[in-house]
């Protein structure tokens, strides 16, 4: 027997494996360990059940179509081929793709893409749009002949019935549920014939409720410009629809309940907004006369004569002032009158004359009270208190000037 | 009243003319006017409430392609939700 080489016996080994059909076309399932995301990209694991291992590699190429993170732990199914790792004569499983095991499988998509989304800012609250306060046409988007579109219409009818409804008939699970729910939201979203959606469908396994948790589906609520409430099975279900949709609805009758006002609160909201509006009218009015009621109030108005006595009375005391003071100034001057009478009557030449003294006057009548106005010859007149004498210049005898 | 006003539009004015009423910054004229205003607003929102008829349609494709609403009842449904 001939010996060989370690080297020969590993490349010998690798070729056998190599040419086996079922090894090279293989699936595996088991349970994740020691994985180990090599910065080079490839993914190194072991794969485990109970009581056995085998090593595994995925390379980059394929790592990068992987729709979850394989994480220690996780069920998975490996599709690849087994091959041998010369250098360490290793066996290893040679990953060309990896899903998810079981329901937990769902599960995890489910979390992932939720994290995807969300991460994306597709649940942010900011995004939301306002619902109509109140929608003339309401698209439904359902089975049409599930629970869901009767519990909708029961309470769309019997809540408000200023809307009218509009059922897109869909599949609501399934494999053509996505591509029918994505239709559906884009007719609403091109034509705009609807002010406010309802999507959903009524309770069941989460299999049934799968659709609503399609990335698709998601995005086309997302980029709905109309407003989308969700309203998919039960309380307690939360699909990726209900986190992208601008209101979640519990159940598809809350759905109804939220898209519309309240009628019957609307009729009770005209009451009382009428009587509001009479209370209003009737302040207005009630204020206006009180306004009105303080302006002829006034006294110009109570007792428009007033001002006018009022101005009489003071006429007449200015008319008495004015007499009073007329007769006191009036009294003044006739005292002072007799005062300047009797200094008059002092200065009066007369009373001279009457004691003894005489004025001469020329035949003018001009007063001659110094000599030198005298001429020899001339006529004057000497005037007496009882009469006058004509007489002529004898002699004319100046005094020496002492003055 | 303008026929093509909308319910809400109607709702936002009477709100609107109420609240203006109630500052009662208004000058009398006015105000006798937006109160007939007011009232004939909210016979026109109690009208519309009172005589509305609810359509509810489910839309279908015809030959062509194109959507067609006709009148839907949902007790002629099937109760099987998967259709």
């Amino acid at each position: 027997m001939a010996v060989i080489t370690v080297t020969e016996l590993n490349r010998y080994v690798k070729r056998m494996i190599d040419c086996d059909p079922l090894l090279g076309r293989i699936t595996v399932k088991g349970e994740l360990s020691n994985c180990k995301l090599h910065y080079s990209g490839h993914l190194y694991f072991a794969l485990k059940d109970e009581t056995s291992v085998v090593k595994g590699v995925m390379f980059k190429s394929q790592v990068s179509y992987l729709n979850f993170q394989p994480e220690n732990g996780q069920k998975v199914i490996i599709s690849g081929r087994i091959s041998v790792y010369e250098r360490d004569g290793q066996y290893q499983l040679y990953a060309d793709d990896m899903q998810p095991d079981g329901i937990g499988a769902l599960y995890l998509a489910y979390e992932q893409l939720k994290q995807k989304l969300e991460s994306e800012g597709l649940f942010d609250e900011e995004r939301k749009k306002k619902l109509p306060a109140f929608p003339r046409r309401i698209g439904v988007i359902t089975s049409p002949t599930g629970a869901a579109i009767r519990d909708i219409i029961n309470v769309l009818s019997r809540r408000y019935k200023m809307a009218d409804v509009y059922l897109y008939p869909v599949l609501v699970q399934g494999a053509e549920a996505p591509r029918e729910l994505i239709q559906a939201l884009h007719y609403f979203h091109t034509t705009g014939w609807a002010d406010v959606l309802i999507i959903g469908r009524g309770g069941g396994s989460i299999e049934d409720l799968w659709a609503f948790n399609d990335e698709g589906v998601a995005r086309a609520i997302s980029d709905c410009k109309i407003p989308v409430i969700s309203a998919v099975g039960h309380e307690t279900d939360f699909t990726i629809a209900d986190f992208v949709a601008d209101l979640r609805a519990p159940t598809p009758s809350a759905a109804a309940e939220l898209a519309v006002p309240s009628q019957v609160e609307l009729e009770e909201r005209f009451a009382v907004s009428y009587l509001r509006l009479r209370q209003a009218y009737l302040n207005g009015m009630e204020q206006r006369k009180k306004l009105l009621k303080n302006i002829t109030d006034r006294r110009i108005y109570t007792k428009p004569f007033e001002q006018i006595e009022k101005r009489q009375m003071d006429l007449d005391r200015l008319v008495q002032q004015l007499n009073r003071e007329t007769q006191q100034s009036q009294l003044l001057h006739r005292e002072r009158l007799g005062t300047l009478a009797e200094k008059l009557q002092a200065l009066s030449p007369l009373s001279v004359l009457s004691r003894g003294y005489t004025t001469t006057t020329d035949t003018s009548g001009t007063l001659i009270s110094r000599a030198e106005q005298l001429t020899q010859g001339q006529e004057i007149s000497l005037t007496y208190t009882d009469g006058t004498a004509n007489c002529t210049v004898n002699e004319i005898k100046k005094r020496e000037a002492t003055q | 009243m303008s026929k093509e006003m909308t319910f809400e539009q109607a709702m936002l004015e009477l709100e609107q003319i109420t609240r203006q009423l109630e500052s009662g910054e208004i000058p009398l004229d006015d105000s006798l006017q937006l109160f007939e205003k007011g009232v004939e607003l909210t016979r026109f929102c109690s009208n519309a409430l009172e005589e509305a008829e609810q359509k509810i349609a489910i839309l279908t494709q015809d030959n062509q392609g194109n959507m067609k609403a006709k009148l839907f009842s949902a007790e002629e449904g099937d109760e099987d939700e998967s259709v």
